[in-house]
């Protein structure tokens, strides 16, 4: 039943003269409170508090009825957008009924959960959007900071150039529960299940959105979309149209450097090239003991081609060489008295990849897509003996279409290859064998049903999957949209994931630093063992969600999760072997990897964005994450409260004011303590040109840790340290 | 453990988590079930209100493209235009926020090799000669009646946006339906007044009056 949508000019007017609350503080009683606040919030409404009292509510606070406010000028909807409205009215005025005239908020969109264009508001899962403006805004410079913005993210930076990323727990340097793509590529290394954060870049400027999708999205993306997904979406070619250039100056941000220029290859064929360098200090750590200094170069391309209205071919490529440091403390059972040794190295990391697409549109809602890829990672420490290479071919069919009238089918294939070579760091860290090949065969179907039209959509699929570690996995999903208005969307899902063996713990071992073990003579090395025939780790999530466009100028989401896990990666002690000349070590304890563990985590996530005033930008996201998994360890390396609040302030037409508060609980077994940060941006647009900005980050401690040492490579952390940079963007 | 001892073991899961999810804490499971009562109860209770609100500039973007594409896809009879030279009107009566988009219609575009000339009534006795009549909603309907009476017998397309607007003998009418802006075409009154519309949009429109 399709509803007019003819609100009068009253109706309109009246949305948009709000109504504020002001409250004034006393600076004596609530001096710190002010000084946070007021100095943001009452200085940008200051401008607009200007309008008539309407009601007193005590001496300190009243309501203002304001004048209804101009609006700014959108570049969306004038400018530019007038004229592809034009052109539609020109070549194909049948897209101009489908041009929708509403605002957008819950309209952002997103392709990961179901592999279809969707959006926000009508997406069974808790999906988390960051936007190209958002980062814009952020004054992050990488990838893993660009993360922390979303909810139940836990990102901490392990030192410079090493982070620990999860979602809904599970965090650590090789946290392995999560799917992570760089435009439809995915770059989680089979070696760990988990991804080298050091090697992940983009030209921050090009990437279109990330979709940050908490719980299991492993439906359509398969083994590893476990706790999450993250898809970094970059923007087409002909979007990039033109001059960029950016330029880094800073302390801890030493330098970054970025050109992309883009141009027209033919009337429907666009290219883009683009070359970045970085140079980025050591963080801090007392004694001199940082040696993280991180360094890389990287070049890219990518050409768009629409040969018809409904073919798009995509070819995109990627290089890039440069060298991560590190300090570790390495192991050495055979060089007393301390038994280990200190190694200061630069990891010499290079790589590269090549991906074609080819999308072809069938109808409105029909279309298939066929993807390739090539992909290469070397990472080899510089002075010692580890290296890894790895090639990686995949390849990747999809194909929605109309099932009956109120059937979306979709269903796809999928075939990967991967080949490794690993030179062994003995006696630390031992891959047997050294070169090692895997298939994976996938293919998943997914149904979306409308049981009442614009009312109840129900969602059932999977994804089965055969590998070479376990075999045969099915990964199936059942989900709920109950949209009871254009509004509101209430959601349900349940969904069975897998988390397939990695590459180590089947055939690693690595021999840890040297510890007391009560009842072996001193020192004793545990030596952690990969078993042949470990299992996949279950999961079973329960979920639900609630998305709210309150009004105009307010909307929050909220995700409840119960996640139940089985079958979780745990070490059974073996029996211990070693000295030569008892009573005096060096003893070995085997610890050998099995799937004995078993858990559950739940907790909730709530997000919300407030824009007071034309002019100013305030969103915020909460989560609370509870481990339950029988006392080990992992539960403590998550925290379990963790908010972020941004505010983006446009104090005229030519100057941007951006402040981030953050918190993060403590880390109780790692011996972390929570932490409370800021991060404040300024930006003045010089001409409309030129974007000049300085950006502090960590602004409220010299320094702080975010993760505990790292056992598993004796990688020595080091703290993030407050950074100040100057950028200078010039885009023509 | 060999290959064929690791099977497919999706029927282990569910029953036990079901059966430890019931055995939860009885106060956070009281906890949990209120909290997602309470979000039922605020979507719920939240349905019906709260009209969902359209942005008037792009509503009025899209119309602006609209009455450019109009232009386009309707052939007006030979003796609505004096000269070759002269321009092809488009008149808007009433106040809408359509200037920045005839503005650039009217310097970057040409409606059958006629260069575009935009012009803005307050009232019905105001209105001139035009090829295109845009009667905004903000008109009094009685207004809006004595414009279409007005113009009754002459080669204008009579375009507005409120209900009712073919009824009164106005050829086409925007409404807004799913997000997006239609229109209606009351296909007599545009014969009436010797305008043939392109089936192209006529496809696209909601079809009044006789064939």
């Amino acid at each position: 039943m399709p509803i007019l949508l003819c609100p009068t000019a009253a109706v309109s007017r009246a949305i948009k003269r709000r109504i504020v609350f002001v409250r004034r503080i006393n600076p004596n009683r609530h001096w710190l409170l002010f000084v946070a606040g007021v100095a943001l919030m009452s200085t940008a409404w200051s401008a607009n508090a200007k309008g008539q009292v309407v009601r007193y509510v005590s001496e300190e606070s009243y309501f203002v009825q304001q004048p209804a406010p101009t609006m700014p000028e959108d570049p969306e909807t004038t400018g530019e957008n007038i004229d592809q409205l034009l052109e539609l009215a020109e070549q194909n005025v049948d897209e101009l009924s489908r041009v929708r005239v509403t605002s957008p908020a819950l309209d952002l969109v997103v392709t990961t959960v179901s592999r279809q264009k969707s959006t926000v508001g009508r997406t069974p899962a808790a999906v988390f959007v960051i936007t190209n403006e958002m980062i814009r805004r952020s004054g992050a410079t990488s990838i893993p900071e660009v993360l922390r913005m979303a909810p139940d993210v836990q990102v901490a930076r392990l030192d410079s150039n090493k982070w620990a990323i999860s979602i809904r727990g599970f965090n650590g340097r090789f946290a392995n529960k999560l799917l992570v793509q760089i435009d439809g590529r995915s770059v989680y290394t089979p070696l760990f299940a988990g991804v080298f954060w050091d090697v992940q870049d983009v030209v921050l400027e090009d990437i279109e959105r990330i979709e940050v999708i908490r719980g299991p999205g492993a439906t359509v993306w398969g083994a590893n979309a476990v706790n999450g997904v993250i898809n970094i979406i970059t923007k087409r070619a002909s979007e990039t149209q033109g001059y960029y250039a950016q330029v880094i100056a800073g302390k801890e941000d030493r330098a970054v450097t970025t050109a992309r220029v883009g141009g027209q290859i033919s009337e429907n064929a666009h290219y883009r090239v683009y070359g970045k360098w970085f140079e980025r200090d050591e963080g801090f750590a007392p004694n001199d003991a940082a040696h993280d200094d991180w360094r890389i170069g990287r070049g890219g391309f990518r050409i768009d081609w629409e040969p018809s209205c409904c073919d798009l071919i995509t070819y995109q490529g990627d290089y890039y060489d440069g060298y991560a440091g590190q300090r570790s403390l390495l192991s050495n059972p055979t060089s007393p008295p301390d038994f280990f040794r200190i190694s200061d190295t630069d990891f010499h990391v290079a790589g590269g990849n090549v991906l074609w697409r080819w999308t072809h549109q069938l109808s409105d809602d029909s279309d298939w897509s066929a993807q390739a890829y090539y992909d290469r990672t070397e990472r080899a420490l510089v002075n010692e003996q580890f290296r890894e290479d790895r090639d990686t071919i995949d390849f990747d069919f999809q194909h929605r279409f109309p099932l009956a009238d109120n059937h979306s089918f979709i269903w796809g294939f999928g075939y990967r290859y991967t080949e490794d070579f690993i030179v062994n760091q003995a006696p630390t860290l031992i891959f047997t064998p050294t070169r090692r090949t895997d298939d994976l065969f996938s293919y998943f179907v997914q149904d979306e049903i409308t049981l009442i039209d614009e009312l109840l959509v129900a969602t059932l699929g999977s994804k089965f999957q055969h590998n070479d570690y376990t075999g045969f996995e099915a990964q199936p999903t059942a989900r709920l949209l109950w949209t009871p208005s254009e509004r509101h969307s209430i959601w349900g899902a349940v969904s069975r994931a897998v988390r397939t063996p990695s590459r180590a713990e089947d055939d690693v071992q690595i021999t840890l630093l040297p510890s007391v073990v009560p009842g072996l003579p001193p020192p004793t090395f545990s030596q952690i063992l990969g078993t042949r025939g470990i299992t996949s780790e279950v999961l079973w999530a329960y979920e639900c969600g609630v998305r709210v466009q309150a009004t105009e100028q307010f909307s929050w989401d909220l995700a409840l999760f119960f996640h139940d896990y089985e079958d979780l990666s745990s070490t059974t002690p073996g029996t211990p072997y070693g000295p030569a000349f008892p009573p005096f070590g060096p003893t070995f304890l085997p610890l050998s990897l099995g799937n004995a563990s078993a858990g559950e985590t739940y907790g909730f996530e709530l997000g919300a964005a407030y824009d007071p005033t034309p002019t100013l930008h305030i969103f915020g996201t909460y989560s609370l994450l509870i481990m339950d998994l029988g006392g080990s360890s992992t539960e403590g390396q998550s925290p379990r409260n963790q908010a972020y609040v941004q505010a983006s302030w446009d104090v005229g037409p030519r100057t941007e004011f951006d402040l981030i508060g953050r918190y993060v609980d403590r880390l109780p077994s790692l011996g972390v303590p929570s932490y409370t940060t800021m991060d404040a941006r300024l930006a003045y647009w010089v001409t409309p040109n030129l974007e000049a900005a300085v950006v502090g980050r960590q602004l409220l401690d010299s320094s702080h840790s975010e993760f505990g040492f790292d056992t598993f490579t004796g990688n020595v952390n080091t703290e993030v340290q407050r950074d100040v940079y100057a950028s200078l963007i010039w885009r023509r | 453990m060999d290959l064929a001892t690791r099977k497919y073991r999706l029927s282990t899961g569910p029953p036990r988590a079901a059966r430890r999810f019931f055995r939860w804490r009885q106060g956070r499971k009281l906890t949990a079930l209120t909290v997602c009562c309470v979000l039922s109860w605020l979507g719920a209770a939240a349905h019906g209100q709260d009209p969902l609100v359209v942005d008037p500039q792009k509503e009025y973007n899209v119309k602006g493209a609209y009455l450019y594409s109009f232009g386009r896809y309707a052939t007006w009879p030979a003796s609505a235009f004096v000269g070759d030279e002269e321009p092809f009107v488009i008149g808007v009566l009433g106040s809408a926020p359509l200037d920045p988009i005839l503005e650039r219609i009217s310097t970057s575009k040409t409606i059958q090799g006629r260069r575009i000339d935009v012009r803005t009534y307050r009232t019905a006795e105001e209105t001139g000669i035009c090829h295109i009549l845009f009667v905004a909603r903000t008109v009094p309907p009685d207004v809006q009646q004595a414009a279409i009476e007005r113009h009754r017998q002459s080669a204008v397309l009579l375009i507005g946006e409120t209900p009712g607007f073919t009824q009164w003998g106005g050829v086409i009418n925007f409404f807004l339906e799913e997000e997006s802006v239609r229109f209606e075409i009351n296909v007599t009154a545009a014969r009436e007044r010797q305008i043939s519309i392109d089936a192209k949009l006529l496809r696209l429109a909601r079809l009044h009056g006789q064939e």
